[in-house]
């Protein structure tokens, strides 16, 4: 349920003498704090980690990369897992770790400057299967603005998109999602009396993480999410096609199907608590009504000096995923643009506009 | 057209110019040895002020030597007298009358003598008590508050409720001088041998054509009452402020004054003395009210047409009053017409208003009114297509009757009703109301006694809709509900006493919150927060006792008990251990409506008054208050989102401890007012909200809420004047406001458990109010205020997390918004002013934030557009300025 009252709170009459300008305090310059992003999954395989620090509020935003760390993963059963930087500020393990349902695992991070840093003890949950995934028509309106700035509502039909995972084991958990999509969609082209038809397909990632907490509906034991999200055939039909890679005048495109893929990571609720005040905190606005302040709580400490603030996060998560194949039937779509220069795509062969996804077939 | 605008210029200028005080020119040597005729000349030239006579008069007068400079009125008496002549002042004009001056009918009214008790006693009685009763002339209804003023011993006492006097006075002669705001004076010499009794009724004041002093109330109150931090003002001061739309506005009024500072541009509620909004209990007519505004804070929730005058109590509030720790707020309306029926109205850009009042039958008196927007046209003016599509609009009606049973018994019904909606696009939907109704019986059981029986209810509810995510519409209901029963007795049967003495039992129903999903396609999940009821026993006692005529002291105590009734669901943890959803080890189920937990405590009050020659006094006073409700919210100003809340096991009733102390001193026969009150306050069970709180539907807001304590302090400077064509007031404040949150665990912590300033510090406050008699039709207006900025938070730093860019914010409260200035102007035209004139009407033209200050409602970031191609910046500080122009407002009144 979205609460948005205090950043949609503007008043039309107000808005008649209203007026935001940019405005420049003086704020207090402070040392830079380390910023860790951890996740390890119960996935055999080498496991990666950010580090990077803070930036100035108002200055130039770029990706500090945390040099020469020392980083190790510790396991309550005494096994621990160091780990070398492979590039700026990115971390990867030495070895294969598969994290163990029920283990409890912690980091430490001693960086160049001599700070010991160490997470909290986090407990690697259940494995937890997505059970259903939804999709259901939708309409979403969006307002444009014509030449003369004049205003019009656009209506983009789709596909709002939902999922249920399994009951988990233990109800104190929550979930991270993040979805890509392999759309494959039709063109048709003639030249004369020759007809070219051509199939293709297009990738589309999400962009943002997608966090719920585990809460049981009333009707039953199934978990009824909000919608994950929106995908409007808008997006999903192939607008930016280069006409000159294919053979003749197109005459027609249209989407027939798409593979959605969709992966769920089981985490911890405080770790999901994270993720949901960076999202919330990423949404807040202020205008009339100032925004609470949302201070995200970080689960690292500096036990070599407790002044230091540390942001970031260490979760651990089981993970699953699934994919769905989606007929959405022939949707003409008229018109057409011409902006990409990809390499002409053989007669009646697939055409790509991105790399191919590994789970296609 | 241009000369018609040339003309009407013209016209103000020659009114401007001929606006002078004539009682105010003083007059010197170089006026000396002239003859009259170079005296007028010299005079029009040099103070533009035209002298009228008849050359025969005036031929052989010569100005006599003046040494020193004198009042012109002065000069005039001593060089007409001799010539058996005097003058008038007439519009500012002075016009030579042949003879000596008349005495006036009041004059020869007040040399009448009263003789009280039976002069056959002579000398059997040292003292004697003289009671009455103090009436409206017109309406011949008793005046509450109504002084008698015995001047040459320094005694005072005001009428009580049902206008009821009683003073002890030496035998033998005095002067009593009876006054009431906006009333004539009367004064009446006495021959006092035994008690008795006097009925004395007061009639309206009449115009005077050179001049209109209305005082905001008796000037020589602010010295000689014992009462401290109160302030109150009547509508005609309220009327004079220059405001947005044109349109008097009590609440924003109140702003003004000193130690009274405001939410924000236009925001809804004010804080006093370092408190916060929730803390102020506002009464109408002794029904208190839960939101005081109209479309978010841009217009009050009453007329201001309706109200006779607003009390504001600071500090030293009166015993009767409780349940709130920073101030009292007391509007009290007019009363209908007893003669004929009187219609007056207001057409504005925005809104309407039109109230009708007059008698029904010889005994009921009836006032009722009504008020609309028609915002809507705005909206449509808006280049954004959102508001554009959006809709705002409010209405509110009130009705009041009073009923004269008998002499002794009087009855008063009263009833409001608001509704505010705003729809915003296909995304919101605001709406909230008031509700509103008393009715009051008032018994005088005898001169000494009297009491009256008040039953109140007030229901204020708020609603949202979020449209925002498809599927998900769902709506949003809080309320809160009271009902009231209380009863007040007040006495004089005592010398030198005044004693109230009564009971209040309040009932209140509070839902916290429930949400319902909006339609069938909704898939919201209803969630129902548990009601909360509870009741609010207390019981008063207070003591006025004039001790000696210097010293003066009230002295009183609150005896307030609150109930907290079941059915709720109780979270237990353990000790030790912070309070969160994880250490939540059981839940006590209330099942029914049982007592679940209770609050007590005595309010004790007190303040002094010691009177000093050359009308001035000090005054000391102590009050404990104590507030069981409070508003739970997370923005500086009153949001429909905002709800009440009771206290309970976790969130402790608060409790405030305040001293004062002031100096008061009138000069220039009280022309003159000034004040210096310094005063400390300190707060018990203050909450603030942890970092990123959900308080909206939150069931557990123990979890969200800690608490800490919290302190004030500060010193207020009044300088008013109140008599004369120039009145108005300048106030300054030094206040400060801090809160400590300083729990067990490092979560229940805000800035390290360190003191911190609250949202509503803001040491420096200047109001400035002027408004000048031009002329007996025009009338100039002016406010200038200046504050310091209101404490925020800002963002410090912000890194990368996933595709998500965050900011790490400051400690709380540790920048401050840019600071608050604005000037407004007005001048208003009255219409005729004939006495025998029916339509009467008034033209009043203001600019509010005259030189267009962008003054900061709230700063945030966003994410910002690239000023220029090396411009890396992500998030930016915006200031939003709700009224960054002059806004021009004019608005058409009349009454017949």
């Amino acid at each position: 349920m979205k609460l948005n009252f205090q950043h949609i709170f503007l008043i039309g009459l107000l808005a008649l003498w209203g007026c935001e300008d940019y405005y420049v305090p003086e704020i207090d310059q402070m040392p830079n704090s380390l910023v860790v992003e951890a996740m390890l999954t119960d996935q055999a395989k080498p496991m990666t980690l950010k580090l990077s620090r803070t930036n100035p509020f108002d200055g130039r935003n770029y990706l500090r990369g945390e040099r020469d760390a020392n980083v190790t993963l510790y396991a309550n059963s005494g096994e621990s897992f160091s780990f070398h930087e492979y590039s700026s500020g990115n971390y990867i393990s030495y070895d294969t770790i598969r994290a163990v349902t029920g283990e409890a695992y912690h980091l430490r991070i001693v960086t160049s400057d001599g700070e010991d840093y160490r997470s909290d003890q986090e407990i690697m949950m259940a494995h937890n299967e997505i059970d259903k995934v939804h999709f259901s028509d939708s309409t979403l309106k969006e307002i444009n603005y014509n030449y003369w700035g004049e205003p019009f509502v656009t209506d983009f039909k789709g596909i709002n998109i939902s999922v249920v995972p399994e009951k988990p084991m233990n109800t104190e958990v929550g979930y991270l999602y993040r979805w890509s999509s392999l759309i494959n969609y039709y063109v048709y082209a003639t030249q004369g009396m020759l007809e070219y038809s051509y199939f293709c397909w297009k990738k589309m990632n999400s962009n943002s993480l997608y966090v719920y907490d585990y809460n049981e509906s009333d009707q039953g034991n199934n978990l009824i999410l909000d919608n994950l999200h929106f995908l409007s055939y808008y997006t999903v039909y192939p607008n930016n096609l280069d006409s000159s890679r294919f053979e003749g005048i197109v005459q027609s495109t249209y989407a027939s199907s798409f593979y959605y893929y969709l992966e769920q990571y089981t985490i911890t609720k405080k770790g999901a608590d994270f993720w949901k005040s960076v999202k919330k905190q990423s949404d807040a606005t202020g205008k009339l009504f100032d925004p609470v302040e949302e201070e995200i709580e970080s689960n690292f400490h500096c036990l070599s000096n407790p002044d230091l603030r540390c942001f970031g996060i260490f979760n651990t998560a089981s993970y699953s995923k699934r994919i769905v194949l989606v007929d959405i039937g022939i949707r003409k779509v008229e018109s057409y643009f011409t902006v990409q220069s990809f390499p002409v795509p053989k007669k009646d062969d697939e055409c790509m506009l991105n790399e191919k996804a590994d789970y296609w077939y | 057209m241009k000369k018609h605008f040339l003309f009407a210029i013209l016209f103000i200028l020659s009114q401007i110019i001929q606006a002078r005080e004539i009682k105010l020119i003083q007059i010197d040597s170089t006026y000396n040895h002239l003859s009259f005729v170079e005296f007028a000349v010299q005079l029009e030239h040099s103070q533009s002020i035209k002298v009228f006579y008849q050359n025969e008069w005036i031929e052989k007068i010569q100005t006599p030597q003046l040494d020193q400079a004198i009042l012109l009125d002065d000069f005039l008496t001593r060089m007409l007298t001799p010539h058996d002549l005097h003058f008038i002042n007439f519009q500012d004009n002075i016009i030579i009358m042949p003879g000596r001056q008349l005495i006036t009918a009041t004059q020869a009214r007040q040399s009448n003598v009263v003789i009280i008790g039976d002069p056959m006693n002579k000398g059997k009685f040292k003292k004697a008590i003289i009671s009455g009763t103090i009436l409206d002339g017109k309406t011949k209804s008793p005046i509450p508050g109504a002084q008698v003023l015995c001047q040459e011993l320094s005694l005072v006492t005001t009428s009580d409720f049902d206008g009821h006097f009683k003073i002890e006075l030496p035998v033998g002669n005095h002067q009593l001088k009876f006054s009431f705001l906006g009333l004539t004076d009367e004064l009446r010499d006495i021959e006092l041998y035994n008690k008795g009794q006097m009925d004395i009724e007061l009639y309206e004041k009449s115009i005077n054509l050179n001049q209109i002093n209305v005082t905001a109330e008796r000037p020589e109150d602010n010295f000689r009452s014992t009462s401290m931090g109160m302030v109150k003002l009547n509508m005609q001061s309220i009327k004079k402020l220059s405001v947005l739309m044109g349109e008097p506005d009590v609440i924003k009024s109140m702003t003004m004054l000193p130690g009274v500072q405001s939410t924000g541009e236009n925001a809804s509620g004010f804080n006093v003395r370092g408190g916060n909004i929730d803390e102020n209990l506002i009464l109408i007519h002794q029904t208190p009210v839960y939101n005081t505004s109209h479309l978010f804070g841009l217009f009050s929730m009453l007329d201001g047409n309706l109200v006779k005058d607003v009390t504001l109590y600071k500090s030293g509030m009166p015993a009767r009053f409780g349940g709130r720790i920073a101030s009292v707020l007391d509007i009290e309306l007019k009363k209908g017409q007893s003669e004929k029926m009187k219609v007056n109205g207001g057409i504005g850009i925005v809104n309407s208003r039109l109230n009708l009042a007059g008698p029904i039958g010889k005994k009921i008196t009836f006032m009722a009114g009504a008020r609309s927007t028609y915002s809507d046209w705005m909206l449509n003016l808006l280049k954004t297509y959102e508001l554009k599509q959006s809709s705002a609009y409010f209405y509110d009606f009130n009705a009041k009757i009073d009923y004269a049973i008998n002499k002794k018994n009087r009855l008063s019904v009263f009833g409001y009703g608001s509704t505010d909606y705003f729809n915003y696009f296909e995304n919101a939907e605001y709406g909230y109301g008031n509700l509103l109704g008393s009715a009051q019986w008032s018994h005088i059981f005898n001169n000494n006694n009297s009491g009256n029986l008040n039953f109140n209810t007030s229901r204020y509810k708020a609603s949202i809709v979020d449209f925002s995510s498809q599927n998900v519409e769902y709506r949003l209901n809080t309320s809160i509900e009271q009902e009231q029963l209380s009863y007040h007795f007040s006495t004089q049967t005592f010398s030198r006493h005044k004693v109230n003495v009564g009971f209040n039992a309040i009932r209140y129903l509070i839902e916290p919150g429930n949400s319902t999903p909006y339609n069938d396609q909704s898939i919201a999940l209803p969630i129902q927060l548990m009601s909360e009821n509870a009741f609010e026993l207390s019981a008063y006692a207070e003591d006025e006792f004039d001790i000696t005529p210097e010293l003066a002291v009230i002295a009183g105590a609150r005896f307030s008990n609150f109930l907290l009734m079941g059915p709720d669901d109780i979270n237990r943890y353990p000790a030790n251990v912070p309070l969160n959803s994880e250490t939540i080890i059981a839940t006590d189920v209330y099942s029914t409506s049982g007592l679940m937990n209770y609050f007590n405590g005595l309010e004790p009050r007190i303040a002094f008054r010691y009177e000093i020659e050359g009308a001035s006094s000090i005054k000391l006073g102590y009050n404990r208050t104590k507030q069981y409700i409070r508003q739970i919210s997370n923005s500086a100003s009153i949001t429909p989102a905002d709800y009440w809340k009771t206290s309970d096991s976790y969130l402790k009733p608060l409790i405030a401890d305040q001293v004062a102390l002031g100096f008061f001193k009138n000069f220039d026969n009280n022309t003159f007012e000034t004040s210096i009150e310094v005063y400390y306050k300190d707060i018990q069970n203050e909450v603030d909200y942890k970092n990123g709180a959900q308080l909206i539907l939150n069931k557990d807001l123990e979890q969200v809420l800690i608490p800490g304590i919290g302190k004030a302090y500060g010193a207020e400077i009044l300088i008013k004047k109140s008599k004369g064509a120039l009145t108005g007031w300048l106030a300054y404040t030094y206040s400060r406001s801090f809160k400590k949150i300083d729990g067990t665990f490092a979560e229940e912590k805000i800035n390290n458990g360190n003191w911190y300033n609250s949202n509503y510090d803001k040491p420096h406050d200047l109001s400035l109010a002027i408004n000048y008699q031009l002329s007996r039709r025009f009338t100039f207006s002016s406010n200038f205020v200046y504050n310091t900025g209101r404490p925020v938070t800002f963002p410090e730093q912000k890194y990368m997390i996933s595709t998500y860019e965050v900011v790490t914010f400051s400690d709380r409260n540790k920048y401050r918004l840019p600071d608050y200035h604005r000037l407004d102007l007005s001048i208003t035209y009255e219409g005729s002013l004939l006495v025998k004139q029916k339509w009467r009407s008034s033209w009043t033209f203001s600019i509010y934030n005259v030189y267009g200050r962008n003054n900061a409602f709230s700063v945030y970031y966003d994410r910002q557009k690239p000023s220029n191609q090396n411009d890396y910046r992500t998030y930016s500080l915006y200031k939003f300025s709700i009224i960054g122009v002059p806004v021009p407002s004019f608005t058409y009144n009349f009454w017949f």
